[in-house]
Order: C-alpha cells, then sequence, then structure tokens
C-alpha cells in the first residue's frame, strides 16, 4: 500500500487559507481603486442612492434627469458592491465542515475529480474577471476612451508616461427645485459629462483653453498613462478596459445565439426523417463552403456595421458547427437503448425529447457554448482588425490592434496589449472547456 | 473506391457551382458595382453610364448569370474589371503564391506539432511536458493577425533580420537561383508561421492526448506485455492511430487555406488568393469576385475530400464506410 | 533533434545569403532608379487609364503635342513644344494649328503623323469605349445634337499639321489639346468592341522617351530608354523600374535601406523616422494640391433624393449660414493640421489653392478657434440646452448628426473623431458612419446624406464650375448643395477668359463669397511628400508629378548604405 497522500484535512486548511489570501488581496485592490477613482464612484452611489428617493419624493422632475443614459454607472456600482462583499465573506467566512477521510482510490478518484472541476472553475473565474472589468469599466478606466488630450503632445506616449492635466467640464443647468432632486442632478451631471471634458495636457503653446463661460476647471492633476497611448493620444489602458465590453459582450450574446440557432437546426435535424436530414445537413455543406469574408463584407456594406448586425453575421456564421456535433449527439441518442425502449413502449415523442435527450444533451451544448464563445471572441477581433466590426469612436480590442498597424515600427504597445488581453479571455475559456469535457460523467 | 472517389468529385464541383451562385446573387445585391467606383468630379454620367454597357452590367440580371456560368463551362473565367485581362491569368498568377503559402504552413503545422506532442509524451508531466502544454494552450489561442503582427514587429522592426512584407527584395530577379529560392524563403517563413505556430499549437496539444489515449488501449498494454520493442509499439500502433485524426484536421485545413489566408496575406502583403479576393470585392470586380469564391469553394470541398481519403487510406476500418 | 539541426543550419544559410544579396545588388544598381508604387497598373493605354500612376507612366512612354510646365511664382499653367514644334491661335483664339515635328517615330519605326492625332482624340471621344478623358474634348466643336463633331473639329490639314476647332477660347485649350497619342497603324487593326483586351495595351508603341522593357503583373514594371525619341530625347536613365509594393510599412523600410530609391505618400510621422535612419533621402514636399473638408448638406438631403431634385428645402441643421460659421469656429483647425499632417498642413480658408497666387484673395484670414464665440452663435439661432442632457435642441429636435467617412482610410476617421470631440464640447453630438470607397462620392452625388469627411485634388488650372455651380442637378458634384446666383455669374465669366489672370478679381470676390457663407469647414491643405534618395539626380518632382520629366534623371554616388 502507497504510502497515505496528504489528509483531507490538510487539503482543506490549505484551500481555506488560499481563499483568504485572494478575497484579502482582491478587498485591497477594489480599496485602492476606490481611492484614485473617489470622484466617479461618489456620484456613481450617490446617483444609485437618490434616485429612488427622488422618485419618491419628488416625481415631478424624475423626467429630466436623464435616468437611462447613467444606467451603466448604476450597474458599475452594483458589481463593484457585490465584488466587495465577496470579497468580504470570503475573507471572514467559517471553515467548511471537515468532510469525513477517505483513502486509497475513492480519495484518488475524487482529487482528480477536483482537479479536473478545478480547472473549469479557473476558466470560469478568469471569464468572470473580464465580465466584472466590463461592467465596473466607468470605473476602472482613469481617462475616457476617447479623450484625446492635446494631440502633438500626448500621441504615441510610451507605457508609463506620466503627464500634466488640466480637467475641464462643462457648465450644465440644473433644475432648481427640491433638494434631492438637486443633488442626484448634480450628480448626474458630473457623470455623463465626463465623458466630454476636455482633458488636456498643460502646454501653453499648443492648447487653446476653452472659455470660461462654456468651460470650467474640475481639477488639475499629474497622471499616469500605464499603457502609453495610441496615435490620437487616448490612453490605452482605457481603452482596452472599455473594449472589455464590446469584446466579451458581443461574443457572449453571440455565442449564445449560434449555439441556441444550432442547436434547433441540429435538434430537427436528427429527429426528423432521413430525407429531411439529409437535406438539411447538404445545405449546411454549401453555406460552409462560402468564404465568410465574402459575406461579412456583404452584409457590412449592405447594412452597415452596428453592434446588433456584428452579432447577427456572427450568429449566422457560427449556428454551423454546433447544429453538426449536436445533430450528431441527438443521432446517436436517438439509437440507445432507454430511448428505443420507451418509443417501443409507446410514451409520446414530446415527452422523450423532454425527459430523456434534452437532459442528455446538456453536456454538449455547455460545450459548445464555450467553445463558441472562444471562437466569437477571435472573429470579432478579427472583423474588427480589419474595420469590418464596431465603429468609432467605441474602442474594441481588435479594432485597437487595427489601428496600431501603422505605427508598428514606432509604437509597438498599441499592438502588444489588446492582444494580451485576447489571448488571455481565450485562454481561460479553453481551459474551462478542457476542465468541462474531463469532468466525471462527459 | 476510385468511383466513389469520382462521385465525390462531382459532388464537389456542383456544390461549388451551388456556392458560385450564392455569391453572384449576393455580389449583385450589394450596392456600387465597378463603374461606380470610379466616380469623381471629372467623370460624367454619362461616361458612368458607358462603362456599365462596356461591362455588361446594364442586362438584367438573370441574363448576365446565364451569359456568365455558359462561359464559366467553357473554361472561361472572363475578363476583369480592375484589372484589364482574363481572370483566368490573374488566377494562374495568385494560386501558386496560395498553395505554396498553404503547404509551408501545414508542414510547420504537422512537423513542430508531431515534435512537441512527442516531446510532451516522453516526458509525461515532467517539466518540458508542462511547458508544452501551457505554451501550445497559450499559442493556440492566439488571434493569427496579432501573432502576424507579433512576427513583423520582432523580425522585421526590432531584429531587422526578415522582411516584413512581399515575396521578393527588390532585385531578387537579378540573383542565381539558390540565392534567389532563399530569398523567397525568407519572406515565406513569417507568413507561414503566422498562420502555422497556432495550428502547430493545436496539433500538439491534440496529439499528446490522442498519444496518450492510445497507450492506454488494450492490445498496446498487450504488446508491452508481450514484449514488443517500444520503437515497433510506436510506429506500428501508437502513430498511426493517433495521426488519423490529424491528418483529417490538416487536409480541412489546407481546404480551406486554398482560399487564401486572408488576414495573414493582408498584413504581408502576400500576392495569392485571399488578397485577391478582398482587392476584388472592394473594386466589385464581379468575374475576379465570383472565379475567387469558386477556388475557394473548391478548395474547402476538394480538402473534405483528402481528408476523407487520407483516412481512409490510414485506417482500413473506414475504408469501407467511403 | 536532427531536424532543429537541419532548420538552425537553413536559417544561417539564409541570414548570410540575405546579407549578401544586398552587397551584390549595389554595383548592379548603377543607372538604374527604382520607385516603389502601392498598387500595380491595370493598362498601359493611355485611352482606357483610370488612375494617377499609370497616367504618369503613359506620359512618359507617349508624345504629346504639347509638354506642361507650372510657373510658381505667378501660378500658371505654361506649354512648351513637344511633338508640335510649334502652333498659332487663330480665328479669335477659338482655332489653334499645330506644326509637328517631321522627324518623331513611332518605336516601330514608322512616322508620327497627324492622323494619329486625330484617330487618338476619335477613341478618346468615342462613347462606346468609355475613356475617362472624353472630357477634354467638351470644348470642341460640336453637332447639332450636342455631341462632339471629331470631323468638324479636328481637322488634318497634312501630315505635319493638325487644327483643333473650339467652340469658343477658353484657358484650358492647350490643356485639353495635349492628351498622349496612341499610333493609329495598331489600333485601327481591330474593331473598336475588342480594343481593351487588345494585346498593345500592354506591350506599348510609344515614341516618347521611354519604352516598356518588361512587366511583370502584380511585381514590377520595367521602363528603358526609347534610343530613336527625339521627343525630346532618349532618357538618360538605363532603366526605371515601378515595383509595386502594396504595404506602406514595407515600402517605407525598403526606402530607409535604399533598396528603392522614391516613394510617394509618406506620412509627416514618418519623415523624421526617414531622416535620422536613412540621411542620405531627402523630403520633397508637394503643397497645395490637396485639401480635406467638412461638408455640411445646406439642403435637406432627404427630400432631395425623394424628389430626385425637385424639392430643394434647407437642411434643419446646416441650411443656416450662421450655423455653418459657428462649427468653423468650433474646430481647431490648426491643431488638426499640426497634428494630422505636423509641418505638411496649412490651415484652409477655401478651395483655391495657394499655387495659384494671382488669384489668392489676400484681405481674408481664416476664422479663429473660437468655441465660445460658436456658441454664442448657435444660441442666438435658437439652439440651447433646454433639457440639461448636454445636447443642444431646439423645438423638440437634438443637434445630433450623421457623419459619413470613406471605409478603410484611417486618416479620414482620425479627423472624424477630432471634429466629434472638439463638436461635443460646444453640445454636437456627432456620429461616425464609415462608408465602403465605391459607394461613398454615389451616396453624396445623390445628397443621401448629412455631414462628411472629405478631401478634393485640385487640377492646375482653377476649375469650379463642378463643385459651386447652383444647377444642383447638372453639377451634382456640387456635393454641399451650395447655392448662390451671384457666385454662378462669377463662374460664367470665368469660364468665358481666355487668359487665366484675366479671372482674378472674379475669384477674389469669389473666395470672399465663400469665406461669409461657409458653406463647409475647409479643414487645411495637405502636402504630398515625396521620399527621393540622393543619388537619384535631376529630378524636378513637384507639382506636375512624380515621374515629372524623368527622362532628365541619372545617378549619382552611391545610395549611401
Amino acid at each position: 500500500m502507497s504510502l497515505p497522500e496528504k489528509s483531507e484535512h490538510h487539503h482543506g486548511k490549505q484551500r481555506s487559507l488560499r481563499r483568504k489570501l485572494m478575497s484579502g488581496v482582491v478587498l485591497a485592490l477594489l480599496s485602492v481603486i476606490l481611492y484614485l477613482q473617489l470622484d466617479i464612484i461618489a456620484p456613481a452611489f450617490t446617483s444609485l442612492i437618490l434616485t429612488p428617493l427622488s422618485l419618491a419624493a419628488e416625481p415631478g422632475l424624475f423626467a429630466r434627469l436623464h435616468v437611462l443614459r447613467v444606467i451603466e454607472y448604476w450597474i458599475a456600482a452594483l458589481v463593484w458592491t457585490l465584488g466587495v462583499a465577496i470579497a468580504l465573506r470570503g475573507l471572514f467566512a467559517k471553515r467548511a465542515k471537515q468532510a469525513p477521510q477517505r483513502v486509497g482510490a475513492t480519495q484518488r478518484l475524487l482529487s482528480t475529480a477536483r482537479e479536473r472541476y478545478r480547472r473549469l472553475g479557473l476558466g470560469l473565474q478568469v471569464i468572470l474577471l473580464f465580465a466584472f472589468v466590463a461592467a465596473a469599466a466607468p470605473f476602472l478606466a482613469s481617462w475616457d476612451p476617447t479623450a484625446q488630450g492635446s494631440l502633438p503632445a500626448t500621441r504615441l506616449l510610451p507605457p508609463l508616461t506620466r503627464a500634466a492635466y488640466v480637467e475641464y467640464t462643462p457648465v450644465a443647468a440644473t433644475p432648481t427645485a427640491g433638494p434631492i432632486s438637486k443633488r442626484l442632478a448634480d450628480a448626474n451631471n458630473y457623470l455623463l459629462n465626463r465623458l466630454i471634458r476636455f482633458s488636456a495636457l498643460e502646454d501653453d503653446t499648443i492648447l487653446a483653453a476653452p472659455s470660461p463661460e462654456a468651460m470650467q476647471v474640475v481639477r488639475r492633476g499629474d497622471r499616469l498613462f500605464f499603457l502609453g497611448t495610441d496615435h490620437l493620444g487616448r490612453d490605452l489602458a482605457s481603452r482596452i478596459i472599455y473594449g472589455t465590453r464590446v469584446s466579451l459582450g458581443i461574443a457572449l450574446v453571440a455565442a449564445v445565439g449560434a449555439v441556441i440557432a444550432g442547436a434547433v437546426f441540429g435538434f430537427a435535424a436528427g429527429n426528423c426523417g432521413r430525407i429531411v436530414e439529409r437535406l438539411l445537413m447538404r445545405s449546411l455543406d454549401v453555406l460552409l463552403a462560402i468564404p465568410s469574408l465574402f459575406l461579412i463584407l456583404a452584409v457590412v456594406t449592405f447594412l452597415g456595421s452596428s453592434i446588433p448586425m456584428m452579432i447577427a453575421v456572427l450568429i449566422a456564421l457560427g449556428w454551423m458547427a454546433p447544429a453538426r456535433i449536436i445533430r450528431t449527439e441527438v443521432a446517436s441518442l436517438r439509437e440507445r437503448e432507454d430511448i428505443l425502449t420507451a418509443k417501443l413502449l409507446g410514451v409520446p415523442t414530446r415527452r422523450i425529447v423532454l425527459a430523456h435527450m434534452v437532459p442528455n444533451i446538456l453536456p454538449v451544448v455547455l460545450t459548445s457554448l464555450l467553445l463558441q464563445f472562444s471562437t466569437m471572441v477571435l472573429a470579432e477581433a478579427t472583423l474588427s482588425f480589419l474595420g469590418l466590426g464596431v465603429q468609432p469612436p467605441i474602442p474594441s480590442w481588435g479594432s485597437i490592434i487595427g489601428e496600431a498597424t501603422g505605427y508598428l515600427h514606432i509604437a509597438w504597445w498599441i499592438a502588444l496589449f489588446p492582444g494580451v488581453a485576447i489571448s488571455t479571455l481565450i485562454v481561460g475559456a479553453h481551459v474551462a472547456l478542457e476542465g468541462w469535457q474531463r469532468g466525471p460523467g462527459s | 473506391m476510385a468511383k466513389r472517389i469520382a462521385k465525390r468529385a462531382l459532388n464537389a464541383i456542383l456544390l461549388s457551382l451551388g456556392v458560385a451562385t450564392i455569391a453572384f446573387v449576393v455580389i449583385h445585391v450589394l450596392p456600387g458595382d465597378p463603374a461606380t467606383a470610379l466616380i469623381s468630379p471629372r467623370l460624367s454620367s454619362s461616361t458612368i453610364e458607358q462603362l456599365r454597357t462596356q461591362y455588361g452590367l446594364d442586362r438584367p440580371l438573370h441574363v448576365q448569370y446565364g451569359l456568365w456560368l455558359w462561359s464559366l463551362l467553357h473554361g472561361d473565367f472572363g475578363f476583369s474589371f480592375s484589372q484589364q485581362r482574363d481572370v483566368l491569368n490573374i488566377l494562374a498568377a495568385a494560386l501558386p503564391y496560395t498553395i505554396i503559402l498553404a503547404l509551408t504552413a501545414i508542414l510547420i503545422e504537422l512537423f513542430l506539432g508531431s515534435l512537441l506532442a512527442l516531446l510532451a509524451v516522453r516526458t509525461q508531466n515532467g517539466f518540458i511536458d508542462k511547458i508544452v502544454t501551457v505554451g501550445a494552450l497559450v499559442t493556440y489561442t492566439l488571434p493569427t493577425f496579432w501573432i502576424a503582427i507579433l512576427l513583423i514587429s520582432i523580425f522585421s522592426y526590432w531584429i531587422g533580420l526578415l522582411p516584413p512584407a512581399q515575396v521578393h527584395s527588390v532585385g531578387a530577379e537579378r540573383l542565381s537561383s539558390i540565392p534567389y529560392a532563399i530569398d523567397f524563403l525568407g519572406h515565406l517563413i513569417l507568413p507561414a508561421l503566422a498562420i502555422g505556430l497556432p495550428g502547430a499549437a493545436g496539433i500538439a496539444r491534440f496529439l499528446r492526448a490522442n498519444l496518450l489515449k492510445v497507450y492506454q488501449l488494450e492490445y498496446v498494454l498487450a504488446a508491452y506485455s508481450m514484449g514488443m520493442s517500444e520503437l515497433r509499439i510506436f510506429f506500428s500502433y501508437a502513430l498511426p492511430n493517433a495521426l488519423l485524426p490529424v491528418v483529417t484536421i490538416l487536409g480541412l485545413e489546407l481546404g480551406a487555406l486554398i482560399g487564401g489566408a486572408l488576414v495573414v496575406e493582408t498584413v504581408f502583403a502576400w500576392p495569392g488568393m485571399g488578397r485577391l479576393t478582398v482587392i476584388a470585392i472592394f473594386a466589385r470586380d464581379y468575374p475576379l469576385v465570383l472565379a475567387c469564391t469558386i477556388v475557394s469553394g473548391l478548395g474547402v470541398i476538394g480538402g473534405n475530400l483528402l481528408a476523407d481519403i487520407a483516412a481512409s487510406v490510414l485506417d482500413p476500418r473506414l475504408r469501407k464506410e467511403m | 533533434m536532427k531536424l532543429w539541426a537541419f532548420l538552425l543550419g537553413v536559417l544561417i544559410i539564409l541570414c548570410l545569403d540575405l546579407y549578401g544579396c544586398r552587397s551584390a545588388d549595389e554595383d548592379a544598381r548603377e543607372g538604374t532608379v527604382v520607385l516603389g508604387i502601392p498598387a500595380d497598373i491595370s493598362t498601359l493605354n493611355p485611352i482606357f487609364v483610370q488612375e494617377v500612376t499609370e497616367g504618369e507612366i503613359c506620359e512618359l512612354i507617349y508624345p504629346m503635342l504639347v509638354d506642361a510646365t507650372f510657373d510658381t511664382t505667378i501660378g500658371i499653367l505654361r506649354f512648351e513644344p513637344s511633338l508640335a514644334r510649334s502652333w498659332e491661335f487663330r480665328n479669335e483664339h477659338r482655332d489653334v494649328v499645330f506644326h509637328l515635328r517631321s522627324e518623331a517615330k513611332w518605336s516601330d519605326g514608322v512616322p508620327v503623323t497627324a492622323h494619329d492625332v486625330r484617330f487618338t482624340y476619335e477613341l478618346y471621344g468615342d462613347p462606346d469605349l468609355g475613356s475617362i478623358r472624353q472630357s477634354a474634348l467638351d470644348g470642341l466643336v460640336k453637332t447639332a445634337g450636342g455631341s462632339v463633331d471629331v470631323d468638324k473639329s479636328i481637322e488634318v490639314v497634312d501630315d505635319s499639321t493638325i487644327v483643333f476647332h473650339f467652340q469658343r477660347a477658353y484657358a484650358g485649350q492647350l490643356f485639353d489639346a495635349g492628351l498622349p497619342i496612341v499610333p493609329a497603324h495598331i489600333f485601327n487593326k481591330v474593331p473598336r468592341p475588342e480594343l481593351r483586351a487588345y494585346a498593345p495595351n500592354r506591350q506599348p508603341v510609344g515614341a516618347g522617351p521611354f519604352v516598356l522593357e518588361s512587366w511583370k503583373p502584380l511585381q514590377e514594371l520595367v521602363l528603358i530608354p526609347n534610343a530613336e525619341s527625339v521627343l525630346p530625347g532618349p532618357a538618360k536613365l538605363e532603366r526605371l523600374v515601378f515595383r509595386i509594393l502594396p504595404d506602406n510599412l514595407s515600402r517605407l523600410q525598403q526606402l530607409k535601406r535604399g533598396d528603392i530609391d522614391l516613394m510617394g505618400g509618406l506620412k509627416p510621422i514618418d519623415v523624421s523616422d526617414v531622416t535620422s535612419k536613412a540621411p542620405f533621402v531627402h523630403i520633397v514636399s508637394i503643397p497645395g494640391r490637396e485639401y480635406f473638408f467638412l461638408g455640411w448638406n445646406n439642403v435637406d438631403g432627404t427630400t432631395y433624393a425623394a424628389s430626385v431634385g425637385a424639392s430643394i428645402r434647407p437642411h434643419p441643421l446646416f441650411g443656416s449660414s450662421v450655423v455653418r460659421r459657428a462649427l468653423t469656429l468650433a474646430i481647431n483647425r490648426k491643431e488638426m493640421a499640426a497634428s494630422l499632417r505636423g509641418g505638411y498642413g496649412q490651415e484652409a480658408l477655401g478651395p483655391i489653392s495657394s499655387l495659384f497666387h494671382w488669384a489668392l484673395n489676400d484681405t481674408l484670414a481664416p476664422l479663429p478657434y473660437d468655441p465660445a464665440a460658436a456658441s454664442r452663435l448657435l444660441s442666438k439661432e435658437g439652439w440651447l440646452d433646454n433639457d440639461g442632457d448636454g445636447i443642444l435642441d431646439k423645438r423638440n429636435q437634438r443637434f445630433s448628426f450623421l457623419i459619413i467617412v470613406p471605409a478603410g482610410d484611417q486618416f479620414y476617421l482620425d479627423i472624424a473623431n477630432l471634429v466629434q470631440r472638439q463638436l461635443r464640447e460646444i453640445g454636437i453630438e456627432v456620429r461616425i458612419q464609415p462608408i465602403d470607397g465605391s459607394v461613398f462620392f454615389p451616396t453624396l452625388i445623390e445628397k443621401k446624406y448629412d455631414a462628411c469627411v472629405a478631401g478634393f485634388e485640385v487640377p492646375l488650372q482653377i476649375q469650379m464650375d463642378d463643385f459651386w455651380n447652383s444647377d444642383l442637378r447638372r453639377y451634382p458634384f456640387n456635393i454641399v448643395s451650395f447655392r448662390s446666383r451671384r457666385v454662378d455669374q462669377i463662374l460664367e465669366k470665368a469660364r468665358a477668359s481666355v487668359n487665366e489672370i484675366d479671372a482674378a478679381p472674379l475669384w477674389k470676390e469669389f473666395q470672399a463669397i465663400l469665406h461669409q457663407e461657409q458653406p463647409c469647414t475647409f479643414l487645411f491643405w495637405s502636402d504630398k511628400l515625396v521620399g527621393v534618395n540622393d543619388r537619384v539626380q535631376g529630378t524636378t518632382i513637384g507639382v506636375l508629378g512624380t515621374t515629372y520629366h524623368a527622362w532628365e534623371w541619372h545617378t549619382g554616388e552611391s545610395s549611401g548604405r
């Protein structure tokens, strides 16, 4: 008999310590960012809290408060709170009840299972991290992604360049009635106008100061361009952070859409008669043979390249792979003993489908989803790189790299960092996929 | 089996025609045509109309389609609007470049991938295996265009060793044959790597998993216990089993690459089918676009066919199913 | 492991050879000049030419009646004899009699005669051939139906005398008569419909200082001297190579390495890179040929397009010249020029290039950058932020519009981004929409747009009709839909002047009107930048093109590699 491997107890203690450490680190990071970005985070929470109060107390003025456009800050605030809550729980939660000791083969089996699920968990955590960045983007980015500063001074600065800046905000009119509404309106206007604040660098010869009637100075300071700037003087780090929303969001929606469409098709093909199945699969072959760029170009030229259009195009190109996989699975399931038995016994088809087929299809669907997700991230990046994806000023990782191609010989950072982001997200999805595929029961 | 291959080939041609018809419809539905691309202040609208007539674009759609199909069946791919010469000549010039690029990329994928997989399997769970596994995972997921850009940045701008684009250096045609070939190779390496590296990484991961699975198979274990030599087991059992799906994948990929690895060809200004397709689409050069689509479709379908044939050659069990 | 050794060995040999190749090349380059061009040309028949580069190459191969030069001190075109050794104006300047040189010969030995000239112009004017140079014949005598009457307007007196009969005198007569001439005896051998695919389009027979040695499609085109040429003589170079390099960055790299000698389309940001890393390359800047502007559709595009030009209503946003003035004030054009073009851009005042010194109105200056004044003007027009959302509005309409740019060109996108930013600061919301290049101009012509970013290249003689005439149907290139009766009168008078300079007061008034009305926001003029290796000598690169008088070029000392 081999030496007993490290006991469950020991593993449990290690895991608990690790969790506490990670929670502590996360909490520390969130606090640091809170401190650095207080000027944005405070009004966001103010807006979030005061809005229901204002609605209750002074309903008449609600229409003037442009609630809808501030929602992204509410989402960021809520996600932030959630993050803090999870970190606190991880830090202070009592250790989980001890699982009974197991030895030998069972323990080995459990630990390999845990290893596989750990992979899935790790991958999902990476994806969740990006989702957090996407949701909390307004809090995390220190500059507005479209802020250009004073061009000749700010363009193509290498990473870790310090810069002096002056921040202006437009003088905006606010409603005069109601103390709560006034504070709410002030907070909202501050947030809305953040995106047009003229963040310029101090350079007397180039900078033309806006007039005091239109703009007022908010602050002067010294900030770091963490990852440098691009050819129009925009902060690269902020663009990458805001780009997460686009890349992640589009990929997620498109992947879900593609898998659903593919599942419907695959299900139909797998369950209907032979002839229908052959016809459907043939048409699939033809569609697969058409060069995708050609179709994309056609759609984009004809219908424009807005975000919904891109998602539609990606779904249209991506549904075929899941359809194939699911159809194969359904076809093989059809022949399974329990289903054949059910059919012979006269169980209605709908019941067979719902009770037997669907639960067995789900693992394949999830695999498909993860696979499609990583494909979509790549596809969106490639399309944006070629200029066929999301249009400016909305930043997308692919379009940032695309803009960088003309400056590769003098500004390597613009192309490097978005690529790292893309790669990390896709690696996360693949790690999750690997973990899922090797999980027990597949 | 020859009859089956012929049947599949006929199938492929019909499928290609289907693809081309869809492409025909789509591109004529697109706004703009070769004449509108020329609109400028110095051109009167009557000239634009004259050009349209010259190109036969004023005829109804089904007539244009019929004429095009008719000439196609006679082997005439038409006259390119943007390059003012026969489409067949243009294809004949671009296709070899694409094929060379595709083949080189596939070879890199096969050899590099196999090498890495073997390395990983031999030192299972050791340090090298971990590096290969993680490295392959990361490389596999990198976007192709990003790899292309990184390669150019590193090898062309930073180190300055390899050229960043095109097929030949200036004045290369004056070199004798061996330096000429080496100049060509220097231009070929980066684009081939841009396509081949992620593919090789994918193959490495896949092959490694497959090899491990094969070594668990009953008859292989039986062979071990019967005392067969490691090498013999490897070459007679492990490799063919593990290689089969790899060959299938490579066949499919070769087929897809025949249409032209678009992004890589654009970034490296490689004069292949991919770049040709993009230029043709932007110029609304209908005959050229359609010809490129047909070639691409044929490539994909041909790749499928190739993969199936290779699979059946390697696995006798599949021969019957063909 | 043997595989690694093999690969390593190949890599080493590769490196050695790459370095070796270069030094071997140097000696072979004596007398050869290499130009890097971004795209292949499609034809060497001037009738079918569509792009600038192929036009320039045709002018090196084929004979032309006159040779144009540009007098930069005053700013007018002058013409020197080429195929025609002399000419006179008759019949109140309406007819031009050209006396051809008798010793000019095609490269196959056949003499060049007046019949070639006439035949060529027949081809240029043939509607079935669809040459883009057709408009050159617009000034010639026409038939009752309105089409050009080649029989009446181009008269062959004898082998070396030809007369062009114009409807009336105008400044561009010699320019229009100076198109490249093709050999009749070669091109009358096939029926007209087959001309496009005819082989001599790619193996030209010319009479100019260069002939074609070889043309590898998509790779390079090589010209060598035409030993028999008398127009003015064989070229001094041994070889002139046009190397097709679609990738901008690799063209730049090859210029820096000395692999190519000339490259156009340099970006200002590359200039310092080139001059520091390759001191043997000097930059030639060609000013005043191209300007960029923001086009505001002065009329409501939707109703115009729907009624096919019948219904002309002012645009709800841009119909007012006060609003347009405010927009110009709100955009920092000077900084835009400095940022996007470095020292190679000048703030623009109007569509008349600084090349034409005689026509510039010196009393005018570009509007300053004054966003406060812009805000005041807008609020005077009734545009206020009534609902506090940061965007101006008036009678329930928000000041928000779509600006279209040609897709695929980062430069236009950069301009649009800057504009978007600056206008947002005074409360105007701009959304950017890239439009595929081949439908961009059609969209503008059909006026299916609100605002656009566009650029125009100006010809070497002032031609404003197409862009500013009120007859929107007849002049679809008046894309901003500007209408002014006075400007129409000015344009008509200017068209009638025989000497360009006589129209100077008219153009000055024209500029004043445009400055007042601000039909569009003129942004900046952009210099064209050409990088030239010092070993190429005798170049006269300027407004007439990169290969202007390339027969004078010769090579000097080494490229300094």
